[in-house]
This record gives C-alpha cells, sequence and structure tokens, in this order.
C-alpha cells in the first residue's frame, strides 16, 4: 500500500513510523523526514497521527511510585532468601559473548576452566556418556513449504507425510538404530509406517507425539492458540515436555483428537469431524461455523495472501466448502455471509 | 569459598541484576493482568526463583524483556486458573485488562484537560481486553510488533489489525480542537 493513501489509523499501525515518532531508529527518522517534505498535503494528518501516538502512555492505575518501590524492595529480599537457603544450579557459559572487558573475561574463563575440570573429575559419570551422545551427533534438514502450496514426502523408513502450506520439518537425514525422531512447526498428515522397534516421535512446541504405526494430521503453527493431534487410525500417544521429561502421555484412537492449548497448557481430548481436519489432504478447505479470523488464518496459508483488515467487528460463523477454488471465488461466498468488502492486490487482500 | 559457590554468587549478582531492571515493567505488566498486587508479585518472584533453581542464564536470551514478560503472561494466566478452582478457561478470558491513560501526569489541571483526559479513557474503556493489552504492550513498553507476536502467541498480522483497529476506534474521540488543546499542554510539557 501506498504511503500517501495512508490514514491517520494507518500512520499510527505502521512501525517505521512509530519508530520515527518515538526516535528509535535513524533509518525510519530519515525515511519519514523526507517524506514529509516531499508530501506536504498529508502534514496536517501526519501531525495527528504523531500526536495521537505520543498521547499513548498509560498510568500505574493506582499504584504509586512509592509502592513500586516498596513492592520492588520486598520482592527483592524475598528472593535474597530463598537464594541463600536454595541451591541453584551452577551458571551456564553464555553462547555468545557480549561483555568485551578483557580482564574480567580472562579472570572468568581461568575460574569456569578450573572449575569445569573440577566438575568433570567429580562427576565424570554424567558428563561421560552425554559427551558420547553429542559426537555422534545426527545432521539434520529443514524442509520449508511456503505459504499456498502443498508438498508430499517419503521419509528413508517408508513413512509418508503431506505438508500443508506455512510449514517447518525438520527431519534427520537418517533414523537411529532405536527411534524417529522429527520436529514440525505447522500441520502435516503422517501415514508412519510399522517399526515396533523404533518409535517415531514428532515434536511441536512442547507436545510430543509417540507412534509405531498409524496414520494422523498434526496441525501446529506457531500462531495458533493450539496444537491439535488427530487420528486416522492406529494408536498414538500425546505428552506434554517440559524441559527434558515427558509428563504423562495421552492414548488416542482413530476419530480421536486433542489439543493443547498453549496459553493454558492443556490437553482435552475429544472426537472430531473426520472431514473438517483431513479436508486438506484432498484439495478442499472446509470451515464449520468458523470465526472470522479462522476462516483469515486459513486462507492465507492456503493461498499465500496477506490480509489487511481495514474494517471493525466482523462477527458471526462462517460454513463452507470448496475445491480447488479460486480465492477470489471463496472471498465471494464468504464476503456475502459475513457483510464485508474485499480488494484483492496482488498478494494482498484489503477487507473493508 | 569453593569454586561451586563461586559461580553461585555470580548466577546470583546476574540475576539479581535483571530483576533491578525489568522488576517495574514486569509488575506493571502484570498487574494490568491480574488487577492483583499481591498475586503479581508472587508470580515475579516464583519466575525468578524457577531461572535460580534451572540455573538459566539470562545473558544467553537475546531479549530478556520479551521473554520476562512472555514468562510473567504464562503463569499468572497459570495461578488465576488454579484460583478460579472451576477450571472453566472461559473465566480467565473474562478478565479484565485495566488500562488507561495517564494525561494527569501531564500535571495540569484545567478544565479542558480533565474533559480530553476523561473523553479519551472513555474511548479506551471501550476497546477489547485484547486491544488494550497490545497497546500497553506497544506503547508502553515499546516492543516492536514481533516481540509482541511472540509473548501473546498472536500473528503479526493480527497484532497488526489489533493496533489499527484500537487506533481507528479512539481517532473517533480525537477531534482537531481536542488535538491542538493537547498539543498546547505537551508543548508546555516539553518545556520543562
Amino acid at each position: 500500500m501506498n504511503f500517501k493513501d495512508y490514514n491517520i489509523a494507518d500512520f499510527v499501525s505502521d512501525e517505521s513510523f512509530q519508530n520515527y515518532c518515538l526516535k528509535k531508529d535513524s533509518a525510519s527518522t530519515f525515511f519519514w523526514e523526507r517524506w514529509i517534505i516531499e508530501n506536504p498535503e498529508k502534514k496536517d494528518e501526519v501531525d495527528e497521527a504523531a500526536l495521537l501516538l505520543k498521547s499513548l502512555k498509560f498510568n500505574g492505575d493506582g499504584i504509586s511510585g512509592l509502592e513500586l518501590k516498596q513492592s520492588k524492595d520486598k520482592v527483592r529480599t524475598r528472593l535474597e532468601n530463598q537464594f541463600s537457603s536454595r541451591n541453584g544450579k551452577i551458571v551456564q557459559l553464555p553462547k555468545r559473548k557480549k561483555i568485551f572487558n578483557f580482564s574480567i573475561a580472562a579472570s572468568v574463563s581461568i575460574l569456569i576452566l578450573i572449575s569445569a575440570s573440577f566438575l568433570a573429575y567429580k562427576n565424570w559419570d554424567r558428563i561421560g556418556p552425554q559427551k558420547n551422545e553429542t559426537s555422534f551427533r545426527v545432521k539434520y534438514i529443514e524442509k520449508v513449504i511456503p505459504m499456498g502450496k502443498k508438498s508430499i514426502i517419503t521419509l528413508g523408513d517408508g513413512t509418508k507425510i503431506k505438508i500443508n502450506g506455512g510449514t517447518k520439518l525438520i527431519v534427520p537425514e537418517r533414523f537411529g538404530p532405536d527411534k524417529r525422531e522429527l520436529f514440525l512447526e505447522g500441520e502435516a498428515f503422517f501415514q508412519v509406517a510399522r517399526d515396533e522397534k523404533r518409535p517415531f516421535t514428532i515434536y511441536t512446541g512442547n507436545i510430543a507425539t509417540k507412534v509405531l504405526g498409524t496414520s494422523f494430521n498434526i496441525k501446529a503453527y506457531p500462531q495458533d492458540e493450539r496444537i491439535q493431534v488427530a487420528v486416522a487410525s492406529g494408536k498414538v500417544s500425546v505428552a506434554k515436555e517440559t524441559g527434558h521429561q515427558q509428563e504423562n502421555p495421552i492414548y488416542l484412537k482413530p476419530n480421536q483428537k486433542v489439543d493443547y492449548n498453549k496459553e493454558y497448557n492443556s490437553l482435552k481430548v475429544g472426537d472430531f469431524d473426520v472431514e473438517e481436519v483431513f479436508s486438506w489432504r484432498d484439495n478442499i478447505i472446509r470451515f464449520k461455523d468458523a470465526s472470522f479470523d479462522q476462516v483469515v488464518d486459513d486462507l492465507e496459508r492456503w493461498y499465500g495472501v496477506e490480509f489487511q483488515v481495514k474494517k471493525n467487528e466482523i462477527n458471526g460463523g462462517y460454513s463452507g466448502e470448496y475445491k480447488n477454488k479460486s480465492l477470489e471465488n471463496v472471498l465471494e461466498g464468504v464476503s456475502f455471509a459475513l457483510k464485508f468488502k474485499y480488494k484483492i492486490e496482488e498478494k494482498i487482500v484489503i477487507i473493508y | 569459598m569453593d569454586k561451586k559457590e563461586v559461580f553461585t554468587e555470580m548466577n546470583k549478582a546476574a540475576l539479581l541484576e535483571f530483576y533491578d531492571s525489568f522488576y517495574e515493567d514486569l509488575f506493571l505488566y502484570g498487574f494490568k493482568l491480574s488487577q492483583s498486587k499481591e498475586l503479581t508479585e508472587d508470580c515475579v518472584h516464583d519466575i525468578f526463583l524457577e531461572l535460580w533453581e534451572k540455573g538459566k542464564n539470562l545473558a544467553d536470551v537475546s531479549n530478556k524483556k520479551a521473554y520476562l514478560l512472555k514468562y510473567l503472561r504464562r503463569k499468572i494466566f497459570l495461578k488465576m486458573k488454579t484460583l478460579h478452582s472451576e477450571t472453566d478457561l472461559d473465566i480467565v478470558k473474562e478478565i479484565k485488562f485495566g488500562l488507561s491513560l495517564s494525561i494527569e501526569a501531564m500535571m495540569i489541571r484545567n478544565q479542558t484537560n480533565h474533559e480530553v483526559s476523561q473523553r479519551l479513557n472513555l474511548a479506551i474503556q471501550g476497546l477489547t481486553n485484547r486491544q488494550k493489552e497490545i497497546l500497553f504492550l506497544k506503547f508502553q513498553n515499546g516492543l516492536n510488533y514481533e516481540e509482541i507476536a511472540e509473548i501473546t502467541q498472536l500473528s503479526l498480522r493480527r497484532i497488526y489489525n489489533l493496533i489499527h483497529e484500537s487506533i481507528s476506534s479512539l481517532k473517533k474521540y480525537f477531534n482537531s480542537i481536542t488535538i491542538s488543546f493537547i498539543l498546547m499542554i505537551q508543548s508546555v510539557f516539553y518545556l520543562f
């Protein structure tokens, strides 16, 4: 969208404009100062936007500076006591050194050297096997399917995966002798080849899905509120992971699904509508009483477009089914039902 | 003092330093989410204690503020959920995000300013809790959209849209007269 078409809300919502007003980066300042000189007819709107933006300062809702200070000291004292009475773990080395004070860095590294060898000596049993593990480090391949595309891959063990748009899959070059593991961000349908000796585990956020040989669908887009595992055949176990430990798994049978709510860290088991969950494999977009936000998310992934919503409060649920239809076709239907207008400009869809 | 103790002391000092720099931001965000001073204090306390027990080194985290705010948000929701023993998630969703503008901070108490302040606060109260929260993270904490998306687990587009919607509704309360008054007040404020 052209900046000349910007209204006040567009200006205030634009991050580079915000950075210019709040003097956060010089590139934005440079750009906007020049742009304002070149576009004097927009000056009034720019001024108003800048003013609105700068007046968005909020108060502490009845918490005074003094109260805040007292609260800070109180909690700090509590912490210090706890720190002294409980044992913390040994500090880990920062991966990137940011401080370049050489004298400190030197003395710290000597200290670390000494205590690392001290610890290694004391805990050889614990450190030994870990070291072994890293020496067998597996090489991983990253597979990214862009928005609007789908892909099918077959892994070395015969497992077939159909991958939906906007998905990242990380698979080892070769599976190990005792397990098969991969990482998923996005949505995919798995048909896992049976191998009793090597369980197949899929990691998504802090959910681990473990199977021997079955078919099931996982939907785990990072921006979604939930991760969903839905089983078509066989038996699947799903467990939350905290740190490196897995909690008690939940076992799912065919036609059962589990929803993991990221915000509340909760798992909920239920039945699901096969057509709704699996339809994407057959190139069918299906909405069942879907909110406007859900429709937008799905269409962005499906067609690889970006939505800009300029209309407030689009309410109501939408139901509909489209097979191999164009985006325009789908929007025609949705916009009629949910009462909005749209404009498609290449990869941008404007809702107004 | 043996080597282990030296490290323990170093870790303790480092964590307390982060505590000192982020407490205010954490407290204000937590208080707005929970509306409870005690609960917020407990949550901030638990976060730092957990970091301590896990031996987590914040120096490894590239964006400390966003990391801590996200951690706190989760913690508060979990704690509120356990407090509401009904475990009804809707209760948590109903929770208000308290937000009002601090025009009072401009320290000018004339009639017009009072009116502007009231009018704007009315407009703010009309926003949804989610909109208020995003506005707060953006304009109070100065986080960028990506960080806000990370904290709230929403998509970038939705963050942009939430800001855009909020500004559009606030704008209705801003007419050119009120604007010029605020401009005047602000320029007086800048003189100090």
